[in-house]
């Protein structure tokens, strides 16, 4: 038995003092933190097309084009936006002076379906599937070209990576057949993390489902 | 102990003082959230993250975090139309809390009093002894979780959702009722679980802590091609509890005072959640039993027998789908289950009575739920979401009886309500939240609750946030019913809503990429309080719309992100609230509450401290005495072994043994409940 206190009695009074002492604590914390940190550099809120766009970055990382996909050695890896995109701002400030598999990364953007031409490697676009996005060239779905869409439904559209929202975060889904198809890998790093998906055709995945 | 019933509980009302529950503090025992054992240090906020989110890796991507609660769809917290906080997993863990009830008592404004019985939260200065949670409403994964007779939200152990299944708990203040109806009267609290994917594989815990406190948790989770998954989780704990002194029954008749093996406690959980292409489904039950060893509502004291048991079951199956590109629509199903059952050991005193009397109080509720709700995005400059939800009580029940039967009362009864919530872009810098719900109780008619609220981003990383809104609380089917046939308490069927109004102006800004800074104030008033009161012509109990409150505060919060992975969390919330009528402070209103929080990461994130410092200025009692200020501490050290698959974990809690204890309810002799002293925790979570 732990004999306490009368209830009402005479509480340390220390607390107070303590209490002055979390708040300067708490002061010295945030200013230590403000110092740890040098200049303010303006960048803009986080968002989920800044969140996206670094996935788009991590997807170019991550993925493996046949030898054949780009000119020479130094060729850039051509990322293409189709727009009208939430991402297209975000795609710009996040792959800004990057480089992948030692080579640059350039950024297209398309105006317009029809537009869009070789070389590119990779393909961020609205819509519901490149199978279903009008004016589309064949090559998109035929050559090595990642496409990377944000609708439900767009892996099951001829679409190589979706974005998807699950409990307020950035999640992936990646159809392997399209991945196979188009002569692309993809590192282990990112499919343990994505949802696996397939066409449309094929039917669901095979027992075990609860 | 020589407690032998092993179930679960929660509080009721013996004959004599027919007031249902009083209030407690969170000292609970209870688990800690094995959270990921990846990534050790994840951006949680916008205020972690830093301005090339390419430098992130792919699971610190992954764990960028959107806010749901504030408006029912996924947004950063930066921009969400509320003042919010989130609490992580990975927090729930290294801060070794054990129950809800420990998570939310570290949120900045949150202040949580245990009776030793049941966990009560509050909010704002506002945390009336006798109310149990009924003005704060509880979602798990977005849907309402408050039982149907109290209206009362489970907190403490009594919660049916481990702690260790929590993936995140947003903390959303303010009036809440234009989206979720009754009880969002001072905040929504959702609770994000973990899902098949969160937890892949077997795992299994095993907890040890003061008191006897013995608890052990086994869950499996897996994820198949295609998205489909599982999680299954069940968990038992048992505790002896302290033998307790209480100089208010310092007396020879009365065990000079201390109550032995009477503050026992012991329940199980089980939980499965499974996804399937578009669809989840949730179950989810729990129960607790309590020994309540406060000789409150007039009890024999020093008798264990007086307990209560209280069991939730929640089953749902959701679908979620977007469709065309622009619009998203969910529906929901689900049916609640509440069970109360109280044992009150009495001694009546009358002659030719047996002594003693068992008093019987029980409720038990059964609800139905259909919920379905559309979102269209047009363009980027404009969202609007409309849904219904209805809720069909099948069973709204309350008995007591010993030697008699003094109440037997079951009521049905349905609520409809209707929303729509618009966000309007104007500008790229000001976004207009426009939202409104109207309920449709068959009791006393309809309510309609507005809210607006205003985000306008000056600066970049900056936002200020004008808020105002209003809610309600229906009357509960215990405010209205509960009637002893003329013995203590009558009930009040022509109870009508109380309504709060609010207004708040919310400042967050992140000073640099790794301190954020929160400034709040708000103003509220509450109009037709739900108040218990005695009628003169009777002398009976009854609930009255009594009483208008008013309150003004202020809130400050830095979390800041310092070198080496260390981040810290200060806040200070300080407030003044009053009876209009008679301008006296609230019982059990601090007017001053600062937390302090350590995450430590050492030893490439191999080793995790937490320190957590909470204080509570002295706050009055339902007696009118005064409860002295404290300054609690609690220490947790986390260790992770055998590549992250074994983790051991340490907490002492009250770590300087400070002397505290939390205001009673008018159904309690004392003042005031002392609090646990010095105690400690020893938890091994492995992953097979």
């Amino acid at each position: 038995m732990r004999p306490r206190a009368l209830p009402g009695a005479d509480h340390p009074r220390v607390a107070t003092a303590v209490v002055a002492a979390i708040v300067c604590l708490g002061g010295a914390a945030a200013a230590g933190a403000a110092a740890g940190e040098s200049a303010v550099s303006g960048a803009p809120s986080p968002t989920e097309a800044r969140v996206k766009a670094a996935f788009v970055f991590n997807f170019a990382r991550y993925a493996g084009w046949p030898r054949d996909a780009f000119a020479e050695n130094g060729s850039p890896l051509v990322i293409g936006v189709l727009e009208p995109s939430a991402l297209a701002g975000a795609l710009e400030e996040a792959l800004r002076d990057k480089n992948v598999h030692g080579r640059p990364v350039a950024l297209r953007r398309f105006r317009d379906a029809r537009e869009i031409d070789a070389p590119l490697h990779l393909l961020v676009m609205a819509g519901a599937g490149p199978r279903v996005t009008p004016g589309l060239p064949a090559f998109v779905m035929t050559a090595p070209v990642l496409t990377v869409g944000e609708a439900e439904g767009f892996c099951q559209r001829g679409g190589a990576v979706n974005f998807y929202l699950d409990d307020g975060h950035v999640r992936f889904e990646v159809n392997s057949d399209v991945i196979a198809r188009q002569r692309l890998t993809m590192s282990s790093a990112l499919l343990r993390l994505a949802r696996i998906a397939h066409d449309e055709a094929r039917p669901a995945a095979p027992a075990g489902a609860p | 102990m020589n407690h032998h019933t092993p179930r679960p509980c929660r509080a009721g009302v013996p004959r004599h003082q027919r007031r249902r529950f009083g209030g407690v503090i969170g000292l609970v025992a209870c688990l800690a959230a094995p959270a990921a054992l990846a990534a050790p240090a994840r951006p949680a906020r916008p205020s972690d993250l830093p301005a090339d989110l390419t430098t992130l890796s792919l699971e610190e991507l992954m764990d960028v975090e959107v806010v749901y609660a504030a408006s029912r769809y996924e947004q950063t917290s930066l921009t969400a139309p509320a003042d919010v906080t989130i609490i992580t997993a990975d927090q729930i863990r290294d801060f070794g809390y054990r129950t809800l009830a420990d998570i939310l008592n570290g949120v900045r404004g949150l202040y949580v009093t245990y009776d030793r019985n049941y966990s009560y939260v509050g909010v704002r200065g506002f945390g009336r002894p006798g109310d149990y949670n009924s003005r704060l409403l509880v979602l798990i994964d977005g849907y309402r979780i408050n039982d149907n007779v109290y209206d009362a939200a489970l907190v403490g152990n009594e919660f049916a959702l481990d702690i260790d299944l929590i993936q995140r708990v947003e903390v959303v203040r303010g009036p809440g009722s234009s989206l979720y109806g009754t009880s969002a009267v001072f905040g929504v609290v959702n609770i994000i679980t973990k899902k098949g994917q969160d937890l892949p594989g077997l795992r299994a815990a095993a907890s040890v802590a003061s008191w006897s406190t013995l608890e052990a948790q086994v869950d499996y989770g897996h994820t198949w091609k295609g998205g489909r998954s599982l999680l299954v989780s069940g968990s038992a704990w048992d505790s002896d509890g302290q033998d307790l002194f209480y100089p208010e029954f310092d007396d020879p008749t009365t065990n000079d005072g201390v109550a032995e093996d009477a503050d026992y406690e012991r329940g199980g959980r089980v939980r499965a959640v499974a996804e399937a292409g578009d669809w989840t489904f949730n179950v989810l039950h729990g129960s607790r039993e309590k020994g309540i060893p406060t000789g409150s509502f007039g009890t024999i004291f020093n008798d264990p027998r007086t307990r209560t048991v209280d069991e939730q079951t929640y089953a749902a199956a959701t679908w979620s789908r977007r469709v065309a590109g622009d619009v998203d629509i969910e529906a929901h199903f689900a049916y609640n289950r509440y069970s109360y059952r109280g044992r009150y050991v009495q001694d009546y005193g009358t002659p030719g009575s047996p002594l003693p009397v068992v008093n019987n109080d029980k409720a038990l509720g059964e609800w139905w739920t259909a919920d379905a709700q559309a979102t269209r995005r047009f363009g980027s400059r404009q969202r609007l979401t409309g849904g219904a939800e209805y809720r069909l009580n099948t069973r709204q029940q309350q008995t007591n009886y010993d030697l008699a039967v003094y109440l037997d009362d079951d009521r049905h009864s349905d609520v409809l309500g209707l929303y729509v919530e618009d966000e309007i872009g104007l500008g790229s810098e000001v976004t207009l939240h426009l939202g409104l719900r109207y309920d449709h109780y068959d009791t006393f008619g309809g309510t309609t609750n507005p809210r607006l609220a205003l985000v306008w981003l000056p600066a970049p990383r900056t936002a200020v946030k004008l808020l105002s809104g209003r809610a309600f609380r229906a009357p509960n089917a215990y405010e209205l019913y509960y009637d002893d046939g003329g013995l203590s308490q009558k009930g009040n069927p022509l109870l009508d809503p109380e309504s709060i109004a609010t207004y708040e102006v919310v400042f967050e800004r992140l000073v640099t990429e790794r301190v954020l800074l929160i400034g709040a104030a708000y103003a509220y008033r509450i109009s037709d309080l739900i108040t218990q009161t005695v009628d003169p012509s009777d002398g009976l109990i009854v609930f009255r719309n009594l009483d208008e409150v008013q309150a003004r505060g202020l809130e400050f919060e830095v979390d800041g992100r310092l070198a080496r992975g260390v981040r810290t969390r200060f806040s200070w919330s300080t407030q003044w609230s009053e009876d209009v009528e008679t301008g006296d402070t609230l019982s059990n209103s601090p007017r001053h509450l600062a937390k302090l929080h350590f995450d430590i990461p050492a030893l490439g994130g191999r080793l995790t401290t937490g320190l957590e410092l909470l204080y509570v200025s002295e706050r009055q009692t339902v007696q009118a005495t005064t409860d002295a200020e404290h300054l609690l501490m609690n220490l947790t050290v986390t260790g992770r072994l055998l590549d992250g698959r074994m983790e051991l974990q340490g907490s002492v809690y009250n770590l300087p043994d400070v002397d505290y204890a939390d205001p009673g309810s008018a159904e309690h002799i004392q003042a005031t409940i002392d609090q646990d002293g010095r105690n400690y925790r020893a938890v091994l979570r492995y992953k097979f």
